[in-house]
């Protein structure tokens, strides 16, 4: 385990049981009532909203997937400093036709930023970052010696 | 004008719009929703990350309007979830459709993981000015 600075509260395992899914719902349901305000995702800066987010640990690397439906490579800013990754930008809610009425909007906007300290060593200049279908996949190779090895003994 | 824009989505909870082809162990997500009205149009905007474009279905049935698309994730039991946020499952949701709405013009879009709808009204039912003479 590798990560730390986590605090929505969801880090629930992902287990396939039902429970476990409605335990998630729940959370879900009080963690958008509250976050219709502003929202402080990190210790840095306060974010209007915070896409969701897995993170997956392979036995190289890890992938860090966000949801972030409508945005384009543009609006989103990923950097890697003291081993903290940051995935930071903004949704803008664009409007082409001029005269048009809100009837419901549900849709998160504004500037967000999440920030995940990986406590195991990493190689920062071979994060790769990638868009399509509105996540982005960021993968971060572990460094040679973080890899988990495994070693014979040999019992005498 | 803004009354017109009501009746579209009227109920747009899909939970109750369950059907056999969404299987009964499948998370059903209801995908957050913009509704813009416009002179000549109504656009829907659902947040579908992740949905395949093959996979996303807008079907019409009499005044409702239902959106399926369905997400692909890893199930590789090689890897380690440190945590998982991203819901998996099966989008669905239903729309009432108003009867301003020109059903034969319907246009869907899928981009950067959001599916816009393009909901044209009748010509015969435009807001037009008169001239006084």
């Amino acid at each position: 385990m590798a990560l730390i600075r986590w605090s929505r509260g969801q880090d629930l395992p992902a287990f396939p049981s039902g429970m476990v899914n409605m335990q998630r719902e729940i959370n879900r349901m009080f963690d958008s009532f509250f976050r219709t305000g502003w929202h402080a995702d990190s210790d840095l800066e306060p974010s209007a909203w915070s896409p969701a987010t897995d993170v997956v640990e392979h036995d190289n690397e890890f992938v860090v997937k966000v949801e972030l439906p409508g945005l384009s490579k543009e609006d989103v800013k990923v950097t890697f400093q003291d081993s903290v990754l940051t995935v930071r930008g903004e949704k803008r809610q664009e409007n082409e036709e001029k005269e048009s009425n809100y009837h419901r909007v549900e849709r998160s906007y504004g500037a967000f930023q999440r920030c995940f300290t990986l406590g195991q060593s990493v190689r920062g200049d071979k994060i790769d970052a990638s868009f399509k279908d509105g996540i982005l996949t960021i993968t971060v190779p572990k460094a040679e010696e973080a890899k988990e090895k495994q070693i014979d003994i040999k019992v005498r | 004008m803004t009354h017109q824009g009501k009746s579209v989505v009227r109920r747009a909870d899909a939970e109750n719009a369950l059907d056999g082809r969404a299987k009964s162990t499948a998370i059903v997500i209801s995908p957050s929703a913009d509704v813009l009205e416009t002179s000549g149009a109504y656009l829907l905007m659902l947040d579908m990350p992740g949905a395949a474009k093959e996979g996303i279905s807008v079907a019409m049935e009499g005044e409702s309007l239902t959106v399926r698309g369905s997400t692909e994730r890893l199930q590789n039991n090689e890897t380690e979830v440190l945590f998982s946020e991203i819901r998996s499952g099966t989008y669905l949701r239903e729309f009432t459709l108003g009867r301003d709405v020109d059903r034969e013009k319907i246009e869907a879009t899928y981009e950067q993981g959001v599916l816009t709808l393009r909901l044209p009204k009748k010509e015969s039912l435009k807001p037009r000015e008169i001239t006084v003479r």
